[in-house]
């Protein structure tokens, strides 16, 4: 029996898509996380220009640059090189995912989205090609934003494609589950853009723009925790674990997220005010040191997962409630 | 409805996606421009205000100068003249100065450029004004470079601080502040050649605490002597330039061709000579004899006690009597009041303050006295450290300096001073607690009540 058939007869059965779909969505999923986080190593050391060309590397094609130069050649260049590859890798993902929907047969919302994907991740790599050959930090900025939007895609591709509704014969018990889930991922992202400004700020802006992104991203940091904190305490009268479990989850991330967020500001501008802990006051940042640039990037990580796991609830919400 | 409005209103989709096409295309648009130097608008205020006229053909004057003179951020230049060929030389590579200025970026072989933008313009500012993106955020606000003036230096007071000081601030940072440690970027070649990044960064702050300093000396001179502007052609940036075949390309002789870019290169040559000379202002910091002696260093933090609480030194007035930081002295630094006491401005005076902070000043806050408790010490901590700040003070603080024996009979001997030093450094094992110093809490809030 030939692969294709396989496939398309798998497709039949209102499972959700095919093993192969299933696992290939999970795939680009699961791989774009850490291309995102790469991404935001690439910001917090600067590494953004650490090849002058692209799509090449330094005059080579991108997969025939030499491994040796790039594993122990300078560490903006592996971070930067390795951005690339990864990015690289993605995209054959989602290349292999939209010809494995066509193989299979899968619905048309499936095909639509796989499409969605590739072209998201197409535009992506232009963007950051963009970014070197422009040497523009707010094409940089609007790459990064760009990224964990392609991220929440793939969540909501798997959820399209595990077959939950066939999978789960209870219902949501509240709308308002699924209008929270909603809120919660726009107030995340707009909160997730506010943070790109902060980082990706150019040198020349005027210290009252970034004292207002500053209160700008405070507010929307009670923001999403309220909305998250609603979602879980409405979630919780949810009988389907699918919603209960990933809500209680979400709330958890935006505690670890906003001890992030203070753990970014210490590393980045020291203690607001030392008075208040005269202990501290002897703490001095180091300047791209490893726990310091490790704490900076989990936070926007942990950003774009947020917003992953808002879109995941709503999704499955959604997709429970009958739609 | 017209043909071409339906179709617009006919594809709402195809119309947002136009609309945000066109807000990326500002705002990439937006971003391309060269980025400028900006001009010293808090001086100006403060020249004016002296004054008492506005400063206009003035400042457009000066302007003018310093761009030719000193280029762009992306394209720095360094004025060239006999005069100050020399201590150029032991002073900064021109070389070096393209490698910390402009974008940010890095090659093959691990050399970062733009090294001013990477690392310490967010803070700093692009001019070296202490007035970056994040600034307002800052306690202590960022240095800003043009003054000339610097906290923690081992030179004498009102000279400029070494290489070696600029050095050692970038490399071990400022504990308790916003200012990181680079030590991470340090490397060989500081040891072998002085020739790291951290080196090019010290070029570069150098190159805009003397853009700055000349900027604002001419724009004071220019100010105060009308006929000084006579015969200043409408654009300086016409002047011819000479390149000098075996300086580096950022070198630019100059022609002078009127008494304003004359008194410009007296002012120049000046601020270099300052720099230049600081190597022989460092002030001689040996330890005594009795120091590593414990019996002897025993008595020597008693006497430091007593030298501490005394008139003489009367450190306690704004440490605390116990050192706390919880004196009863009020101040700004020179930061603060250049702007706004020097341009008889209350600095608590939140109407007056207004046009101070329109032009772009950053809101005066008091300094605290240091709480000599935490044995934390920002300028360092090593004994040597403490005792310049005690000889020298604290440079654009209120920390003042002693005068020493035997140039003035009345106050502290060498001696003495390291007798104080010692005492500083065993103030930390000696406190049992930090906080407030409740001695002095009652007394300080009774000043800050009459100085809301």
């Amino acid at each position: 029996m030939s692969i294709a058939t396989t496939l398309q007869e798998s497709a039949s059965v209102d499972q959700g898509s095919h093993p192969w779909v299933k696992f290939i969505a999970r795939l680009l999923a699961v791989s774009t996380f850490p291309l995102i986080w790469l991404g935001g190593l690439v910001t917090t050391y600067d590494a953004g220009m650490a090849v002058p060309d692209w799509p090449g590397t330094y005059g080579y094609n991108l997969f025939a640059y030499p491994w040796q130069a790039w594993l122990y050649g300078p560490f903006d260049l592996f971070v930067e090189h390795g951005h690339r590859l990864l990015a690289s890798f993605v995209g054959l993902v989602a290349i292999c995912f939209l010809i494995a929907t066509y193989r299979a047969g899968e619905r048309p919302l499936i095909r639509r989205l796989a499409w969605f994907c590739l072209i998201t991740v197409i535009f992506q790599g232009i963007l950051g090609g963009a970014r070197v050959l422009m040497d523009a930090r707010t094409v940089a900025m609007i790459h990064g934003c760009l990224g964990p939007a392609f991220f929440a895609l793939c969540v909501v591709t798997v959820v399209h494609c595990s077959g939950i509704k066939g999978r789960s014969e209870v219902g949501v018990w509240s709308r308002w589950f699924v209008r929270f889930a909603v809120a919660t991922t726009i107030v995340s992202y707009l909160q997730l853009t506010i943070g790109a400004q902060l980082r990706h700020i150019l040198p020349w802006a005027s210290p009252k723009f970034f004292l207002m992104m500053v209160h700008l991203h405070l507010t929307f940091a009670g923001m999403v925790l309220l909305s998250a904190t609603t979602l879980a305490a409405t979630g919780l009268r949810e009988p389907n674990r699918y919603l209960r479990r990933p809500a209680l989850i979400l709330v958890g991330l935006v505690a670890v997220q906003i001890l992030l967020g203070i753990g970014t500001w210490i590393v980045n501008y020291a203690l607001p005010w030392s008075d208040l802990a005269p202990n501290l006051s002897a703490y001095i940042i180091s300047a791209k040191g490893y726990w310091e640039s490790m704490i900076i990037t989990m936070h926007q990580a942990t950003g774009s997962l947020i917003i992953a796991v808002a879109i995941m609830i709503a999704t499955r919400g959604w997709l429970l409630s009958g739609k | 409805m017209t043909r071409f409005s339906s179709g617009i209103y006919a594809r709402p989709v195809a119309h947002r996606f136009g609309l945000f096409a066109c807000v990326v295309a500002c705002m990439l648009v937006g971003c391309s421009g060269e980025p400028k130097f900006e001009s010293n608008r808090v001086f100006r205020f403060r020249v004016e205000a002296e004054t008492d006229q506005e400063q206009i053909k003035a400042a457009e004057a000066v302007d003018e100068l310093i761009a030719n003179w000193f280029g762009t951020p992306d394209q720095p230049s360094w004025p060239s003249f006999d005069e100050t060929a020399e201590a150029t030389k032991s002073l900064l590579q021109v070389e070096r100065l393209v490698r910390a200025a402009g974008p940010q970026r890095s090659d093959r072989e691990d050399n970062h450029y733009g090294l001013f933008r990477e690392l310490c313009s967010n803070c700093h500012g692009l001019t070296g004004d202490g007035r970056g993106p994040t600034a307002m955020f800052l306690d202590p606000y960022p240095r800003d470079f043009r003054p000339g003036w610097f906290k923690y230096k081992s030179a004498k007071r009102g000279s400029r601080p070494t290489r070696d000081d600029l050095y050692r601030i970038l490399k071990q940072g400022i504990p308790g502040t916003s200012m990181p440690s680079f030590a991470a970027i340090e490397s060989q070649e500081h040891d072998e050649k002085q020739n790291d990044d951290l080196d090019a960064v010290v070029d570069y702050v150098i190159y805009l605490s003397i853009r700055g300093e000349t900027e604002r000396l001419l724009l004071y001179e220019a100010a105060n002597d009308e006929g000084l502007l006579d015969g200043v052609r409408a654009r300086l940036s016409d002047q011819e330039t000479t390149s000098d075949a075996d300086a580096p390309q950022v070198a630019k002789a100059v022609v002078i061709e009127s008494t304003f870019q004359n008194k410009a290169k007296e002012i120049f040559v000046d601020v270099v000579s300052k720099w230049a000379n600081s190597k022989d202002q460092v002030v001689a910091a040996a330890l005594p004899t009795w120091w590593n002696e414990p019996t002897e260093h025993e008595a020597a933090i008693r006497n430091g006690r007593d030298i501490y609480l005394g008139a003489t030194a009367a450190c306690a007035n704004c440490h605390g009597k116990s050192g706390g930081g919880n004196g009863l002295v009020r101040d700004y630094d020179d930061w603060a009041k250049d702007g706004t006491v020097r341009a008889g401005i209350e600095p608590a005076d939140r109407t007056a303050l207004k046009p101070y902070l329109a032009i772009g000043g950053l809101k005066p806050v008091p300094i605290s006295p240091r709480d000599l408790r935490l044995g934390v010490f920002r300028g360092g901590g090593e004994p040597a450290d403490i005792y310049r700040r005690i000889v020298q003070g604290i440079e654009g603080t209120p920390m003042p300096a002693v005068a020493l024996k035997p140039d003035n009979p009345q106050v502290l001997s060498e001696d003495e001073v390291w007798q104080l030093v010692a005492y500083i450094l065993n103030m930390k094992s000696d406190s049992t607690k930090v906080g407030p110093d409740p001695e002095n809490v009652a007394a300080k809030n009774s000043v800050e009540e009459s100085n809301p």
